[in-house]
């Protein structure tokens, strides 16, 4: 028994400085993996093109998407590591429960998020000087000519989308860790069920996509993105507070 | 192209990992480091781009209005020669020609050619005149016109060839906003941006001219 009243806040505050300091391994692999999106995004992301009488035009389009998704996969898998028994194990050098470990996580997370969404964006400057330096083609479109609304409001959609990520990774981590028999199960359940969306007739999967993807309108992309990784950190707390606790 | 800079990033990345294992020793502060001089450096990528001239060219040269071009094919049908704009004509040939047939040759001008009109009613005596209209063709904002070759033409003795242009290769990059950005102003990656224009090679012979042709339609 302590003697010393620890408070919660103060906890998960010294729990996520720790965090920052010890999983600065998920940052380096963050560079290396938007420096490969950056060199796979060299050869373009679309490509158009006519041919009409005696000419033929084409356009290739370049844009840090590649970067972004490989943002995405990286929150992914990263929060998915972080609910894993060798970083779980990290917090018991402090006087912990479980609430101040998952809301230390996420508070990381969502830092994560940020440092990864504004390095995505900003890695799209560096393309774009890649390309305007070694690459001789005439240049149309420059992809400058956007309102600094809108400019913010897709910064912000770009770190939301990796907070997202970072949220369906920890509850897929959560759901894995409850058993040894669920390492095996999730990924084949999330796997197998979207295979067999896509096979049937049913549109499910591209209306879940299309749910956040389509929507044109800042204020709803924001609160259906909060709202989606609010659920889904909750379901992951839910399900951690049900494992017996450490011996 | 791509793989020599796909090398270039390696050997740096490589290069400054190696730096920094050599002078840090903690893996943390070494993690920290990295992370903090890529953020400098993509920073200053910004920086950069932005000094450049062409990132801001799109403020500076607002939209060009496009002209609206009349329907070449109804107005050289229909005799009304006199309506289409002087603009239009990018080449024109004369020819003086007395004799009483004429035989038009245009090889491999069935694929993507050049639409070829000939015309006899037209008051001609001793003469043929060639005309290549052309409207303009777009890329999104920019005419692309004057890239576009015309038809070679040529008369020797009772024969007019025409010789296709060889086709005109036009490469543009573009810089698009990246998917999230794209979502919230709704504009697609790929939006309808060519507009072919029309080329006619109009050919007027005198009305006592027999002719013949290879191909022509």
């Amino acid at each position: 028994m302590s003697l010393n009243k620890v408070r919660l806040g103060k906890l998960v505050q010294k729990q996520t400085q720790f965090k920052l300091r010890s999983y600065s391994g998920i940052f380096s692999s963050l560079i290396v993996l938007q420096v490969l999106g950056i060199l796979f995004s060299l050869n373009g992301v679309g490509m158009t093109g006519t041919s009409a009488y005696n000419m033929s035009v084409s356009i290739t389009y370049y844009s840090a998407d590649i970067v972004v998704v490989l943002t995405l996969i990286w929150a992914f898998i990263s929060a998915i590591l972080i609910t894993t028994k060798a970083y779980r194990e990290d917090d018991y050098i402090f006087v912990t429960n479980r609430l101040s470990s998952n809301l230390s996580n996420i508070i990381f997370m969502a830092i994560a998020s940020i440092i990864g969404g504004v390095t995505a964006i900003l890695s799209g400057f560096l393309l774009k000087l890649v390309v305007y330096t070694f690459f001789t083609a005439e240049f149309m479109h420059t992809g400058t000519s956007m309102l600094l609304s809108e400019v913010i409001g897709g910064a912000i959609i770009v770190i939301l989308y990796v907070f997202l990520a970072c949220a369906a990774g920890y509850l897929i981590g959560s759901i894995a860790q409850m058993n040894r028999m669920f390492i095996i199960l999730v990924p084949v359940i999330v796997i197998g069920t979207t295979l067999l969306l896509e096979m049937s007739s049913s549109k499910l999967t591209t209306y879940m996509i299309e749910f956040y993807i389509y929507e044109h309108s800042f204020l709803m992309s924001l609160l259906k993105g909060f709202f989606t990784a609010v659920l889904l950190f909750t379901l992951a707390t839910l399900l951690s507070n049900r494992k017996e606790v450490r011996a | 192209m791509s793989v020599i800079i796909f090398i270039i990033f390696i050997v740096a990345l490589v290069s400054i990992s190696i730096l920094l294992q050599r002078y840090v020793n903690s893996y943390g502060y070494r993690v920290r480091a990295m992370l903090s001089g890529y953020v400098i450096f993509l920073l200053l990528c910004v920086l950069v781009f932005f000094l450049l001239p062409t990132a801001n060219r799109e403020q500076e040269k607002p939209a060009k209005e496009k002209e609206e071009a009349p329907y070449l094919y109804e107005l050289l049908e229909t005799g009304q020669v006199d309506q289409i704009n002087k603009q239009y004509i990018r080449e024109k040939w004369e020819y003086p020609y007395e004799a009483t047939d004429i035989n038009i040759q245009a090889p491999d001008n069935d694929a993507e050619g050049v639409t070829v009109m000939i015309n006899t009613s037209n008051g001609l005596e001793n003469e043929v005149r060639i005309t290549f209209y052309q409207t303009p063709a777009y890329v999104d904002n920019i005419d692309i016109s004057k890239k576009v070759y015309p038809p070679n033409v040529k008369l020797s003795k009772e024969t007019l060839h025409i010789y296709k242009p060889e086709v005109t290769e036009v490469e543009y990059a573009a810089f698009t906003p990246e998917f999230p950005f794209r979502q919230l102003t709704g504009k697609s990656i790929l939006d309808d941006l060519f507009e072919h224009g029309q080329q006619v090679l109009y050919i007027q012979i005198p009305d006592n001219v027999r002719i013949s042709t290879n191909s022509l339609y």
